[in-house]
């Protein structure tokens, strides 16, 4: 079957983490937003692996349900779904090698409570799980890796948010230059990375090296929003192994779900705190550093893979799976208000279209535009339209600091707006 | 042609001594006759010490009359891999404790076998006789305390004092009864059977050539075990430094390193003092304060690094200010721990120094008791640090119930080792099963294996497995050498599985791994042994990078990049609170070895205010400070109040 699964997101154990990502809240908005396998994030710290244990139960499947005592009656009829969760973890490696400190992302996944406790046992004599829901060890992400393959051979590793500049198996500032320089002889084990947020499928392919490795995309989510914002969709059974597998050999991964690259934190190069941002080709003629400071610029994902890559921009070799560059609808509401996006009046309309027309990944991805406009309102159609076919403007993002979207210029708003008044 | 021994030592010897310089070499190359090398912190004693090994055996020297004497298990495991590799395989040195020393002579010496006591063992022991013995000898003092008089006693190679002279009559008897010595022992008994004319002459034959490292700590009762091993004149080479004894407290003594030239007729001094560690500025700062002793020997050290960053002295509000403070550092130098850490320190590309890990910084403090409140800034970052040396804290680890496992197979009829193993979590015994075989003993007069397998045709399941796996076990014993058998015990008995492969086993299996191919049956009772005097600074996973929390006593003869000392207050450094006798220059002595630690950075902190031993008190700098040349340091004073930092922005709704 069909199904959208958003396997990274993090648990209110996590820092700087919404007190609302619970398992209730999760299992909310997986709906809302049409995610039918959510990533529990976080198994590794005590305290949530035992508010999971208590509150989901095993589907018998390598997923897990919520238990009926703690469903709410908050989604609307039109979003109604099973979400099922997937214990997942993420975990921070941050050590030297070969002369240089290396801070790397991975995330982990496991079929069931036990393994996740065997882990957890391993993890705990090497650094603190309590202190952070991606805690962080001082340990060599390859020995982290033996580790998990120890556990159990159901369990995975994927390097997260391959490509950010600071805690990533590519990243500019403390990552490597191939999987073989972290993974060493245990490379093979790596079946997959994690594209993140600043690049998309289409960047990763400029690499030959990566044609074997599967490219997945999740959320990182830190509030129930976010959940979603990237993701897969699998068309396999609906299970741990079939997911995996699927992951393994990107059979019956049908494709993506992406930001758009450039509205990622770290697309371009730049220095947030002077507000300077750069293209790859600017941060060369500038010689790394700050046109203002004169501090080296944080590389980001582009220039890195620019760096990396051995094939031209644009090239995509044949039969791999496809993706959909989305703007999560929450935002576009936003542009066509013209408020922000945390603001009221935001998320009353988007409940409103999401109780008429159904989750969110319909309504940007298959929801007939006409009905959007019905539902909504003309501009958000056509902001939906604009979005499925790729007609956005984006400044894009930097050192940190996210891209910033705009679907319509002043004066087409306008124009759009006109044309209402003549229906 | 094959090469004649003879021509490949040459060549050895040829190759050897390059790399050394002209103190170091002198010290590797003076092999006649008594030689005290003075070695001053990163002068490169242990590179000196191996040459030297190295050095006797291209001359001729027979591998097996070399005997080394190191302070630690980790000492000796690294002189003998760094020997090892110098000479290209493999040769029969002792390099070891002044324990394991003294276990391999009493092995030799002792035909009807021995069980050594540690210090946990010891402490039932003397609680055990406590409750039989109507009179307590000192009502107030703990059993721990009680423990420490009668090993400094054994130390101080004198009498105990007369009050607890009856439990330690009682004490003694018990041990004989048991055929049992505690850590004391192991040096006192080889001198007692080296009173002995005849074995003496076969140990000095034995043994040709002495080296001993960390002279400057050794006890009364050691030195008389080396004087009897050395002969006043014989070939004994004594190493180390008498700024970094600190040991007095365990009834070591540094005169007998400052008197070696007068114990040792003919002696030679050679100094090292070039010193390749820390930067110019540390060895300065470092320097200035040791010549404030007086019981020493006059010198300096001579700096081979650039002159570094100045000594940087923080004034903080209290301690919570003062592991904050350390972890912000330590953030700064990693480059941040994560996104929210990075936008607050604005740190975006490091620190501009050379790139760190965290097992690149260490925190160095006087008291245990410092402990607590450096580990919960640490434990809030969410940064991977270990105490190491932690006292009382190996009660039910992953060691001891190993070394259970390994003593109920090396002598099943130990029922107190059986029985621990047989309530283990993994793979034990039911309790039912084992009260009914504890009954069954006790009854028939069984030793409780035996009452075991009586019991064994009724059990079922996990019980009846646990029965399968202990024979296999003692069946395997027969077959296996030590390391192999260690490999099986953990992995069958399910205590790799309960403790996970985290390194909680490194220090036993390294320690298996000098008993290398000696087969498990007659090698495993001496194994048990030396597993007991492993101590909790062999505990390192070397897997693992994490900050290093540790007393000034734990923290000699390791480096790190970053230094930290915490609670460089008066009371605290030098240590006077709870103490009216204490000796200004050994606690002077234990600041040196602080500040020699670092090879890049260091940091001497004291708060204005301290949380101790239940009372908040106002704090001064310590005096030693005012010691260090004003010019060497950069002065840091945190205010007050702490600003608190803000939140995360992903926070919101969308
Ligand atoms: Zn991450
Ligand atoms: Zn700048």
């Amino acid at each position: 079957m069909r199904f959208v699964a958003d396997l990274h997101i993090h648990s209110k154990y996590s820092r700087a983490t919404s007190r609302e990502m619970s398992p209730e809240s999760i299992w909310k908005w997986a709906q809302l937003k049409g995610v039918n396998v959510v990533g529990t994030g976080d198994f590794t710290h005590p305290g949530w692996l035992n508010e999971l244990r208590e509150k989901l139960e095993p589907a018998g499947n390598g997923l897990f349900t919520l238990k009926d005592d703690y469903r709410t009656a908050e989604v609307p009829d039109s979003c109604r779904a099973e979400p099922f969760f997937l214990l997942s973890a993420e975990i921070s490696c941050i050590y030297s090698k070969g002369g240089r400190t290396r801070k790397i992302h991975s995330i982990v996944f496991v079929p069931d409570f036990a393994d996740a406790a065997r882990l957890n046992a391993v993890l705990s004599g090497i650094g603190n799980l309590r202190a952070d829901g991606r805690p962080i060890l001082g340990l060599d992400a390859k020995e982290l890796l033996k580790m998990v393959l120890d556990v159990s051979t159901d369990a995975m590793l994927v390097p997260a948010h391959a490509w950010t500049p600071h805690f990533s198996v590519f990243g500019a500032m403390s990552g490597f230059d191939s999987l073989e320089e972290c993974f060493e002889e245990l490379t093979p084990h790596i079946h997959a990375i994690e594209t993140g947020l600043s690049s998309d499928p289409q960047m990763n392919r400029r690499l030959s090296r990566l044609d074997g490795i599967t490219l997945i995309s999740n959320s990182d989510a830190h509030s129930p929003a976010k959940i979603g914002r990237e993701a897969n969709i699998f068309d396999t059974d609906l299970s741990y192994g079939a997911i995996m597998e699927a992951v393994r050999t990107k059979k019956g991964l049908l494709g993506t779900i992406e930001f758009f690259p450039e509205e990622g934190k770290y697309h371009y190069d730049g220095h947030r705190l002077c507000g300077v941002s750069l293209s790859p080709r600017e941060t060369i003629e500038h010689d790394y550093l700050c046109p203002v400071c004169g501090r080296r610029v944080t590389v980001g994902v582009m220039h890195r893979v620019e760096e990396l890559a051995d094939r031209q921009e644009g090239f995509s070799p044949p039969g791999l799976p496809g993706f959909h560059s989305l703007i999560p609808l929450p935002e576009i509401i936003s542009e066509t208000l013209k408020v922000g996006v945390n603001s009221k009046k935001v998320n009353n309309e988007y409940l409103k279209v999401l109780s008429s027309l159904g989750n969110e990944f319909e309504i940007l991805m298959e929801t007939p535009l006409e009905d959007i406009g019905r539902a909504g309102s003309p501009l958000l159609m056509e902001a939906v339209s604009r979005v499925r076919t790729g007609r956005i403007h984006i400044a894009p993002g930097f050192d940190g600091e996210y891209g910033r979207i705009r679907i319509f210029e002043k004066v087409e708003r306008e124009e759009i707006k006109g044309q209402k008044m003549l229906f | 042609m094959a090469v004649s021994a003879s021509s490949e030592r040459t060549a050895l010897r040829l190759n050897l001594l390059q790399t050394l310089n002209e103190s170091q070499r002198r010290a590797a190359t003076a092999l006649e006759g008594p030689v005290l090398v003075v070695a001053g912190p990163g002068t490169g004693k242990t590179l000196t010490i191996v040459h030297r090994i190295a050095y006797l055996i291209s001359r001729g020297v027979r591998p097996e009359g070399i005997l080394a004497v190191t302070f630690t298990n980790r000492a000796a495991r690294e002189m003998r891999e760094r020997a090892e590799a110098l000479l290209g395989s493999p040769r029969g040195m002792f390099i070891g404790t002044f324990h394991s020393l003294g276990i391999r002579i009493l092995a030799g010496e002792l035909s009807g076998g021995f069980t050594v006591y540690d210090r946990q063992e010891q402490v039932r022991l003397i609680r055990a006789l406590l409750k039989k013995s109507a009179s307590r000898p000192c009502a107030k003092a703990s059993v721990t305390v009680i423990a420490e008089k009668i090993s400094r006693a054994k130390n101080l190679f004198a009498e105990p004092d007369e009050k607890m002279r009856g439990l330690y009559e009682e004490y003694q008897s018990a041990l004989r009864k048991d055929s049992a010595l505690d850590f004391d022992d192991l040096i006192l008994r080889p001198i007692e059977l080296l009173g002995n004319t005849d074995t003496l002459k076969r140990y000095r034959e034995m043994f040709s050539h002495i080296i001993v490292d960390e002279y400057q700590d050794i006890s009364p009762a050691q030195y008389r075990l080396l004087r009897l091993l050395a002969g006043r004149s014989g070939n004994i080479c004594a190493v180390g430094d008498p700024d970094q004894a600190i040991y007095a407290f365990r009834g070591a003594d540094v005169e007998h390193f400052l008197g070696f030239e007068r114990d040792f007729e003919g002696a030679e001094t050679v100094v090292l003092t070039r010193n390749y560690r820390s930067t110019e500025t540390v060895l300065k700062a470092s320097g200035a304060l040791i010549r404030n002793n007086t019981r020493r020997i006059p010198g300096e050290l001579r700096p081979s690094r650039e002159r570094g960053r100045p000594v940087t002295v923080v004034s903080v509000p209290d301690e919570r200010a003062e592991g904050e403070v350390i972890v912000g550092e330590i953030e700064k130098r990693i480059g941040g721990t994560s996104h929210q850490r990075l936008f607050r320190t604005g740190e975006m590309d490091g620190h501009g120094g050379e790139p760190c890990g965290f097992s690149d910084f260490a925190v160095i403090f006087r008291t245990n008791a410092q402990v607590k409140a450096m580990e919960e800034a640490f434990a809030a970052s969410g940064i991977p640090y270990q105490v190491v040396g932690r006292p009382q804290r190996l009660k039910r680890s992953a060691a001891a119930d190993a070394i259970s496992c390994l003593s109920a197979i090396a002598d099943p009829a130990d029922g107190e080792a059986l029985r621990r193993v047989a309530s283990m979590e993994q793979r034990g015994l039911s309790s039912e099963a084992i009260s009914e075989a504890s009954a069954r003993a006790e009854n028939e007069g069984l030793s409780l294996y035996e009452a075991m397998k009586a019991c064994a045709h009724r059990w079922t399941g996990g019980d009846r497995k646990f029965l399968v796996m202990m024979e296999r076990f003692l069946e395997l014993k027969n077959r296996l050498s030590i390391d192999a058998l260690l490999d099986v015990v953990l992995e069958e008995s399910g205590l790799r599985m309960v403790y996970g492969d985290g390194g909680s086993f490194t220090p036993l299996e390294n320690l298996a791994s000098a008993y290398r191919g000696l087969p498990a049956s007659e090698a495993l009772a001496g194994f048990i042994n030396d597993s007991k005097i492993l101590s909790p600074a062999d505990a390192y996973d070397p897997r693992v990078h994490a900050v290093t929390l540790m007393t000034m006593h734990t923290a000699k003869g390791l480096e790190f990049k970053v230094v930290f000392i915490a609670g460089v207050e008066d009371g605290l450094i030098p240590y006077t609170l709870n103490k009216d006798d204490a000796d200004i220059e050994e606690e002077r002595r234990l600041f040196y070895v602080g500040m020699t630690r670092a090879k890049d950075e260091l940091f001497l902190i004291h708060a204005r205010r301290r949380f101790l031993y239940g009372r908040r008190l106002p704090r001064q700098p310590s005096p030693f400070l005012d010691e260090v040349p004003e010019g060497l340091i950069k002065r840091v004073t945190v205010p007050d109040r702490i600003r608190r930092e803000k939140r995360d922005d992903q926070m919101g709704l969308f």
